[in-house]
This record gives structure tokens, C-alpha cells and sequence, in this order.
């Protein structure tokens, strides 16, 4: 390739990078209006990007309308206060709700994602849908402190960790605070979705009484329906009769085992001796049935209500549940 | 008339096999039982499961030698008026059973007991690499490869359920790829043992016991979602993965072993699904 040409490109490259970092202050700043359709700006700038040189045009017609807006802007600073606001415990010093990644607290929003994990599938999403802000209740970069320890040189993490800076996104965790919340956000959804929050429960003893008796064969079909879940494992006599039934911790011995048929628990801390002790309990001839579902299946439902949660204190910007899924399956 | 061995000289004479390797460890040791105890057979297991104790109990063993502790991972203090602690703790003076744990000594010899059992369990030894990273010893702990004949995940996925008996597996990827080349790790799977499996982009399918599931399982569906949905992962459970080891160490024992009957007793996938 001859020097010329080399320019060329290069200049091409260095001007089609200043289009993009220009595009996305105007992006943030035109996101204030709402006079503009969220669909139509995507699509214009969706044109901006490919045709590089013609999102001038496309840029000095935003800005035009961008001048008629008086609608209120919202940053992810002001929502984190919000939400620190309604939360109605005190803020943590230490905690792992932090903001994951490259977002800054004067990021405007475009849109609010909850998630139970800000997986790069639901950043993606959150992207294609116009979500800027993404609440996850789980860490981002696949430890709890999220310190990247031992990812120094990992390509996946490099990745991630640019995604969310060129997509100028807010990622912050909510895991403390929403368990700290009364009640318990995460258990609110939980109870919800497992049709726990109709039953009789006996608050001392966290344990809930079933409407009626039912088989543990049954009961798991149940949950596994509720939770639409294929991958659930269940240790106890499928033909135990359930009338209670408590939400148990993953370790050794539970909380809510002795006083409920079943506990249900996500998962084992860990299966050699979770497990084990709840295969022992029961071959000891306790009648004692386990349920065990993902770590996911047992508390996404609770950022679904999150996000309902958000809505009766936001309103500048959409606020949507977008669910990382379970991670596994096995039905083949 | 053979001679009698005690559990303790059981023990000895393990520790001599393994000559100058033999360390002392915190998992190599006896759990529950008298060590001076006449031993009247030997059953080796992942774990001493009540079921498992019980089974021996029932074959005339007494010496139960397992990669997992008598009463979990907790102490007995702690575990103190548990039902399934006390039951166990009744079965095993009743019985005089004795639990010797071995564990890290088990999983430091040049030859990797675990993985070789798992294999043999899987009915892969045909397709394992040897030499893959380590050129001494074929199933030195580094040679966790295989080359399979392709298949289908989903076609896999009922291969393990029907071969190592584990309903209860779960699986993350695509069910429609296609697989042919595997890596098969066993114990507690962290995050630096799958970054080692996918530096190799040929590895399309990883076969796992159990991880922390925001690490590893939630890393590995990010990786698909970077780079292309065409590898898997298998999670098969914590008993499935470490069980057929000691069924080679039961193996191993008999060489050097025969004043008693040694049997690997299995304790089974502990859950079901609906």
C-alpha cells in the first residue's frame, strides 16, 4: 500500500472515530427530548454510523430538534440517588453495589435495564433497546468484589470492560441494598412467582403452609414450571407429602429445614457437603424433601420487580426488565 | 488362615506405597473409628454417605476410605444434635466402622487417579491424547484432552445421562453443535482451569463437576456470546465427577493390598428430576 493511500485511510479512520465520540454526545443530549421517537433517533443514527460522512446532515437535523426539547434529562447519578432515596435503609460504606465498568455518574440515560447479571447478552440488549443504565443484582465481571482479579490479561475481560465504554453505558450493581430493603426486593419477586406471598407463613420459623398437601414428585414439577426451569435437582422420596415449605439458605445445616417439608435453595455451597448432608438427612429418615434451582432461577424474578419498583420513582426514561435466562438446560 | 491388618497399617502401607511422595495433610486422615480397628474388608467411595456406610456395613467392610469427610465439611461441635449427624455417628460405632479420608495424597500422584477413573467411566480411553501437555505419564493431571468423534451436543447430553447414570446434569450451549474435542477437568472447577481449556480454540466441549455459577457458568455464556455459540459445557456433578476415581483407587489398592477384600461401592447421583 502505497504512503498516500495509507493517509487516506488513516484520516478516514481518525475522522469516522471523531463521528462516532461526536454521535455520542449527541446522542446523550438529543435523548433528553422526547420529541423524537426513541425508535426514530436509533434508526437515524444507525444510518449516521454507516454512512459516516453523511451523519452530518443526520447531526445538524437532531440538533435542530434537540433546540424545541423541554423535557427533563435524568443522569445515572440522579437515579442512583433516587434509588439510594427509596431504598429506605442507609447506604452501605462498604458494599458491593458499586458501578461496574466505565459509566460515570453524569452518564444521561436514555433508558434503565434490570437484570439479574449484566451479561454481555443483556448489555447487548440493553443497547439495542436504548438502555444506557443497567442495574444488575449479581457481579459484572464474574467475581463478587468484581476487582478483576486474575483477569489482568483475559481478552473477554478487555472486551466487556470496552463494551461498556464505547456503548457509554452505566452498569451498577444492587445486590446489598435490595436484600437490605424491607421487604427483601429479591424475596418479594421470589415470593411472587413461587404464589408464596397468597400462603399462610410462619414469620419465626420462615416457613410457608401450601394450600394444599402434595406429593414432593408433584411440588417439583410445580416449581419447575414457576421458575421455567428444566435443570432443577431434588433430593428426598418423590412420594413425600408437602404441606410447608421454606426458602433455605445453601449451607450446612439450614435455616427453615427442620421446621419444613421442603426447602427450597439455589445453589449448594457446595454440592459435597450441601448436598450431601440433605442426602444423609433423609436416608437418616427425616422426612425432609430439598429443591434446588440456580442461582439465577431464585432471584431474577426479584429484578423484575425491581424494575417495577423503579417506574413508581422514575419517569424521565423507560425502565425495562430484561432477563439474563438461566444458564443451563438439560432436557434433550 | 491370612493375616490380620489393622486400619492403621492399611494406611501405613499406603503411605509407603507412595514412598517419598506421602505428605501429611489435613485431608488424608482418620475421620471417624478406631485406627487400631482389625480390618474385615475395605470400600472405597467419593463419600461416606450414610447409604454408603451402610452398604459396606452390610458387605463386611469395615475400613471405609473416601475423598470426603464422615460429617461433611463441618465439625462435629458444630454439627452437634444434627439428625444426620447423630445417625451417622450411631451407624458408625455400631458397625465399629472406621473412615479414613484420602484425598490430597489420592490427587498428587503422577498418575491422576481421578482423571483416569472418570474416563474409564465415560468409556473415552480410546480417544484420550496422551502426552498432550505432560510426555511422561498418560494420565498425568495435565493430559485432560480428548478427540472425540463428532457428535452433536445434544446427541452427548444423552450419551452422559445413559452412561454415568446423572439425570440430574445440566448443560449450557447450543444443543445443535456439533462436538469433537473435549476437556475434562474434575474437583471444584474455577475460573483459571476454563480460561486454560478455552486458550485452545479447538476445545468445542467442557466437561465439568460443578463451579460458582456467577463465576465460571456465567464467563463461559459471556465467552459464547463474544465469540460465537459453537462450544459447550457440561456440568455432571460433584459425586459423577470424583466417584470412578475411587474405584481406580480401589483398583490400585488391591496391588499391594490382600489380607482383605477391597471394593469401590459408589454412592450414586444424590438427586433426581422431576
Amino acid at each position: 500500500m502505497d504512503s498516500g493511500k495509507r493517509t487516506f485511510l488513516g484520516a478516514l479512520v481518525t475522522a469516522s472515530q471523531q463521528y462516532e465520540d461526536f454521535f455520542n454526545q449527541l446522542k446523550r443530549i438529543s435523548m433528553k427530548s422526547n420529541n423524537i421517537s426513541r425508535r426514530k433517533f436509533l434508526n437515524m443514527s444507525g444510518t449516521g454510523m454507516v454512512a459516516g460522512i453523511g451523519i452530518v446532515s443526520g447531526a445538524g437535523m437532531l440538533l435542530s430538534q434537540v433546540g424545541c426539547s423541554s423535557k427533563v434529562k435524568i443522569t445515572a447519578g440522579e437515579v442512583m440517588d433516587r434509588i439510594k432515596k427509596n431504598v429506605g435503609v442507609p447506604w452501605r460504606e462498604v458494599t458491593v453495589d458499586t458501578i461496574k465498568g466505565a459509566g460515570t455518574p453524569d452518564i444521561v440515560l436514555t433508558g434503565i435495564t434490570t437484570s439479574f447479571m449484566a451479561t454481555l447478552d443483556v448489555l447487548e440488549k440493553s443497547v439495542k433497546a436504548g438502555n444506557n443504565f443497567i442495574l444488575a443484582h449479581e457481579p459484572t465481571f464474574w467475581t463478587n468484589l468484581d476487582k478483576g482479579e486474575g483477569l489482568e490479561d483475559d481478552a473477554l475481560y478487555a472486551y466487556k470492560q470496552e463494551y461498556i465504554r464505547k456503548n457509554g453505558l452505566f452498569v451498577h450493581r444492587f445486590h446489598d441494598h435490595w436484600h437490605a430493603r424491607k421487604p427483601d426486593g429479591i424475596d418479594e419477586g421470589w415470593k411472587k412467582v413461587m404464589g408464596w406471598d397468597t400462603c399462610k407463613f410462619d414469620e419465626e420459623h420462615n416457613v410457608y403452609e401450601l394450600p394444599q398437601e402434595i406429593t414432593l414428585a408433584d411440588y417439583a414439577k410445580e416449581v419447575k414450571g414457576r421458575l421455567r426451569s428444566d435443570s432443577i435437582r431434588v433430593v428426598g422420596d418423590p412420594q413425600l407429602k408437602v404441606l410447608t415449605v421454606s426458602k433455605g439458605s445453601n449451607k450446612v445445616p439450614k435455616g427453615g429445614a427442620p421446621y419444613a417439608d421442603v426447602t427450597i435453595h439455589y445453589e449448594p455451597d457446595r454440592e459435597n457437603n450441601n448436598v450431601e448432608w440433605e442426602r444423609d438427612i433423609v436416608a437418616s429418615g427425616q422426612p425432609k424433601g430439598f429443591i434446588i434451582v440456580s442461582h439465577n432461577r431464585k432471584e431474577e424474578d426479584g429484578m423484575d420487580n425491581c424494575a417495577t419498583w423503579l417506574k413508581t420513582f422514575i419517569s424521565e426514561v423507560p425502565v425495562q426488565f430484561i432477563p439474563s435466562g438461566n444458564p443451563f438446560w438439560r432436557t434433550v | 488362615m491370612s493375616k490380620q491388618i489393622t486400619a492403621q497399617q492399611v494406611v501405613d502401607r499406603i503411605k509407603d506405597q507412595l514412598g517419598t511422595s506421602w505428605k501429611e495433610s489435613k485431608t488424608d486422615v482418620f475421620c471417624a473409628g478406631n485406627p487400631g480397628t482389625v480390618v474385615t474388608g475395605i470400600a472405597t467411595s467419593f463419600t461416606p454417605s450414610i447409604e454408603v456406610l451402610q452398604k459396606a456395613a452390610d458387605s463386611g467392610k469395615n475400613l471405609i476410605i473416601t475423598q470426603q469427610p464422615a460429617y461433611y465439611l463441618e465439625t462435629e461441635e458444630y454439627m452437634a444434635n444434627d439428625p444426620a449427624f447423630e445417625f451417622k455417628k450411631t451407624l458408625i460405632e455400631k458397625n465399629k466402622l472406621v473412615v479414613w479420608r484420602f484425598d490430597e495424597n489420592w490427587g498428587a500422584r503422577e498418575v491422576d487417579g481421578q482423571l483416569l477413573g472418570l474416563t474409564k467411566a465415560l468409556g473415552w480411553d480410546e480417544y484420550h491424547i496422551q502426552n498432550s501437555n505432560s510426555g511422561t505419564e498418560p494420565y498425568n493431571p495435565k493430559n485432560k484432552y480428548f478427540n472425540l468423534p463428532e457428535t452433536s451436543l445434544r446427541e452427548m447430553v444423552t450419551y452422559f445421562k445413559e452412561r454415568l447414570n446423572i439425570p440430574g446434569l445440566r448443560v449450557e450451549g447450543d444443543p445443535e453443535i456439533k462436538v469433537k474435542k473435549a476437556a475434562l477437568s474434575h474437583g471444584m472447577f474455577k475460573l483459571t482451569e476454563l480460561q486454560e481449556f478455552l486458550s485452545d480454540p479447538e476445545v468445542d466441549l467442557i466437561v465439568i463437576s460443578e463451579a460458582i455459577e456467577w463465576e465460571s457458568c456465567e464467563y463461559f455464556r459471556d465467552f459464547l456470546t463474544w465469540k460465537g455459540r459453537n462450544k459447550a459445557m457440561i456440568l455432571i456433578g460433584r459425586e459423577a465427577s470424583e466417584d470412578p476415581g475411587y474405584g481406580e483407587a480401589a483398583t490400585w489398592m488391591k496391588t499391594f493390598i490382600s489380607e482383605v477384600p477391597v471394593a469401590w461401592i459408589p454412592a450414586n447421583e444424590p438427586f433426581w428430576v422431576p
